[in-house]
């Protein structure tokens, strides 16, 4: 970026309208560095639909502490992508344009309202429209459209990880009358080998609740709401459509979810496309904070525990609280939070198409690395989560910083599980 | 140069094949099918010829998600669509190689094609790949394992052919010309789902109807998931005993004397 000084410009001697302002009273800035430049490229990320607030910005860098990228990449924020595009960056092409996980902590302290929540993923689907994707994103958006869920596992085996709850999970289509609560189980606890830890505790917790519940099972398809965030908005569409018209298909009260990215999807995005209803949505720890009183606990966590808050439970959904009264609820537990905690929680990198994404290059260590060197320093040896990319993450990042058989990464629901009796991996080291 | 490109889906390996309680063949009932990944390369390289002023269409022989096939056709430029449809194939059952050659050859034998590609061969080939029966039945120059195609005058093509090992060969071929394409000079770009929904509402998928007649026919008389053999051996031991064991081994073997 060329960066001069600001040069002045004074008139020694200037009257107007009679009033005399000769020398310092008539001090005026001179052409700025930035009229160097076309304004071409920034005009072309503005005139996107959804990316207008991209013009808003008046520098005053706020962002730049609060986004959790800038920590790891000094060369990236909210501002420095503005001031760069404004110098001769062509956003649709560059790296930068996949690094912002969405996590809203730039919003959250902007005065001008930029809301890259909506500029990213409307600069992604130009750039994914002109054929600018990255190869890791392309596999991942590719399986979604084919198999329903961004791993490319069969879709039959949606169901397998219920074989290993070790109590009925009832599918909504057998079961052929009403329930209580639609369980939207979600891509990785239906997938991953860590995931599937998480649904059965659930399954097992909602059994010992009694909470009347079905699943979708092999109806359901991927939430959407990462697809959409890294730009493909025709993918999110055809994925709410189908899991959509699974929901019309059958009576519920409500929806429950095991990850926020449903939640988000569901709560605030589904209701904006054509001809969609709107369906009542909660997360799991909303639903089962309202059942603490009937927790029987057999087993005490005596441990220290910290919480790492969820970017779309927490600031994109206003729920700070449930996770923490659960937590709290667990005999045992001290909770310990982190510096960086609730509307200021630090991201785990994996928001916006993130968990796909392997930017190594722009990012030399990854957020959630960072992110369980913070939980460290808590001196806990539980890291606690809620969303369902984050057991993934965050082992991995335990791993990668050098601290296993230091930390443990555990899901509320598997600690409830475990403290109620159940079968969840052990949360000591 | 007029270009036909012959497409098939394929059987998508993500879900676990079984056999059929009577091991007649592949249960199809659970079945996923795919756009064949060596037709995707055979439509790419025409769309690169498209892109020098040449025609491209699209032929798909009906089956289970073939209008999917055809309209993500389209979506890449491809500018006419043909589904081919057959009173006497049994799309259900699986279409064979000669069969699908067949019926390739009655659709697009009258239409003046200077060149038809397609995959070199698919995961559901039994009788050989498609491009060899239709070069036959159409008398015409073929070539296989091609992974690049450029003109050459108005009445011939330069094709790269590639040969084990990576050696490629280059050769001339008259028109009009039969290719089994390998891959393309450059892989296939993502496709966003945007502009596949928009080729669904935009393209029109004309139903070419033909006969293929009798056709001499592989037939399964049974099928079985292969046996898992004992294993691998681990040769155990620090680096000089597992050295003397695997000498020991080869010898035993004849690899050495």
């Amino acid at each position: 970026m060329k960066v001069e000084k600001e040069r002045t410009l004074e008139l020694e001697n200037a009257v107007v309208d009679g009033v005399d302002i000769s020398g310092r009273w008539n001090r005026m800035f001179l052409e700025r560095v930035i009229t160097d430049y076309s304004i071409d490229l920034k005009e072309k990320i503005r005139s996107i639909p959804g990316a207008e607030s991209f013009g808003y910005c008046y520098t005053c860098a706020q962002c730049v502490a609060a986004c959790p990228v800038d920590q790891i990449n000094n060369n990236y924020s909210p501002f420095k992508v503005i001031r760069m595009v404004e110098t001769g960056l062509d956003l649709m092409q560059d790296d930068n344009l996949w690094l912002c996980t969405t996590c809203s902590n730039c919003l959250r302290v902007c005065p001008k309202g930029v809301d890259f929540m909506q500029i990213m993923p409307a600069v992604r689907e130009e750039a994914i429209l002109e054929g600018f994707v990255p190869k890791e994103l392309e596999l991942a958006l590719t399986n979604s459209a084919k198999y329903g869920n961004p791993m490319g596992e069969s879709p039959r085996k949606r169901i397998d990880w219920t074989k290993n709850a070790g109590v009925e999970v009832p599918i909504i289509k057998n079961v052929g009358r009403k329930v209580d609560w639609l369980w939207f189980v979600g891509d990785y606890p239906a997938y991953h080998i860590r995931g599937k830890d998480t649904a059965n505790a659930m399954a097992r917790v909602f059994k010992r609740l009694g909470i009347d519940y079905a699943i979708l099972g092999i109806e359901e398809q991927s939430d959407g709401d990462s697809q959409r965030l890294a730009g493909e908005k025709g993918l999110f569409e055809v994925l709410a459509e189908k899991n959509m018209a699974a929901f019309d298909k059958y009576e519920f009260e409500e929806i429950v979810v095991t990850g926020p990215h449903a939640l988000n999807a569901i709560k605030n995005e589904y209701p904006k496309l054509e001809g969609a209803s709107t369906y009542p949505v909660r997360h799991y720890t909303q639903l089962l904070v309202e059942h603490i009183d009937k927790m029987q606990f057999t087993r005490e966590v005596n441990a220290k525990v910290t919480f790492h808050d969820p970017c779309y439970l927490g600031r994109h959904n206003g729920e700070y609280d449930a996770p923490r009264e659960l937590l709290k609820a667990i005999p045992g537990i001290e909770l310990v939070e982190m510096g960086r905690c609730r509307e200021n929680g630090y991201c785990c990198g994996g928001g916006g198409g993130g968990q796909w994404l392997d930017l190594t290059e722009k990012l030399p260590e990854r957020l959630s690395e960072r992110r369980v060197r913070e939980a460290m320093e808590t001196g806990s040896s539980i890291l606690a989560v809620t969303c369902d990319y984050e057991i993934s993450r965050f082992e991995d990042g335990v791993k990668a910083t050098g601290n296993e058989g230091k930390m443990l990464v555990r899901d509320i629901i598997e600690l409830l599980d475990y403290a109620m009796g159940g079968d969840s991996p052990s949360p000591f080291l | 140069m007029k270009i036909a490109v012959l497409l098939k889906e394929i059987i998508d390996l993500v879900e676990e094949l079984t056999i059929m309680d009577d091991g007649s063949g592949v249960e199809r009932d659970y079945l996923m099918y795919k756009a064949n990944e060596f037709d995707d390369f055979a439509l790419e390289e025409a769309l690169q010829l498209k892109a020098a002023g040449h025609s491209v269409d699209a032929y798909a022989i009906d089956g289970t998600e073939v209008d999917s096939l055809l309209h993500t056709a389209f979506a890449r430029g491809a500018e006419n669509l043909f589904k081919v449809v057959s009173d006497e194939i049994d799309v259900d059952a699986g279409v064979s190689s000669r069969v699908a050659a067949k019926a390739f050859y009655e659709a697009i034998k009258d239409k003046g094609y200077d060149l038809v590609m397609t995959g070199v061969q698919g995961v559901t080939d039994i009788d050989g790949p498609i491009s060899g029966h239709l070069s036959t039945l159409m008398n015409r120059p073929h070539m296989s394992v091609v992974v690049r195609v450029d003109p050459d005058g108005d009445n011939a093509v330069t094709c790269m052919k590639e040969f084990p090992g990576g050696a490629l060969g280059e050769y001339t071929v008259q028109l009009p010309a039969v290719l089994g394409m390998q891959s393309a000079r450059s892989p296939p770009g993502y496709l966003p789902i945007a502009k596949i929904r928009k080729a669904s509402k935009e393209a029109t998928i004309n139903e070419v109807s033909v006969s293929i007649g009798d056709l001499p026919l592989v037939s399964v008389t049974s099928a079985s998931i292969p046996q898992t053999g004992k294993g691998a051996e681990m040769i155990e031991g620090d680096p000089a005993a597992q050295a003397a064991k695997l000498v020991e081994i080869f010898k035993s073997k004849g690899v050495l004397s």
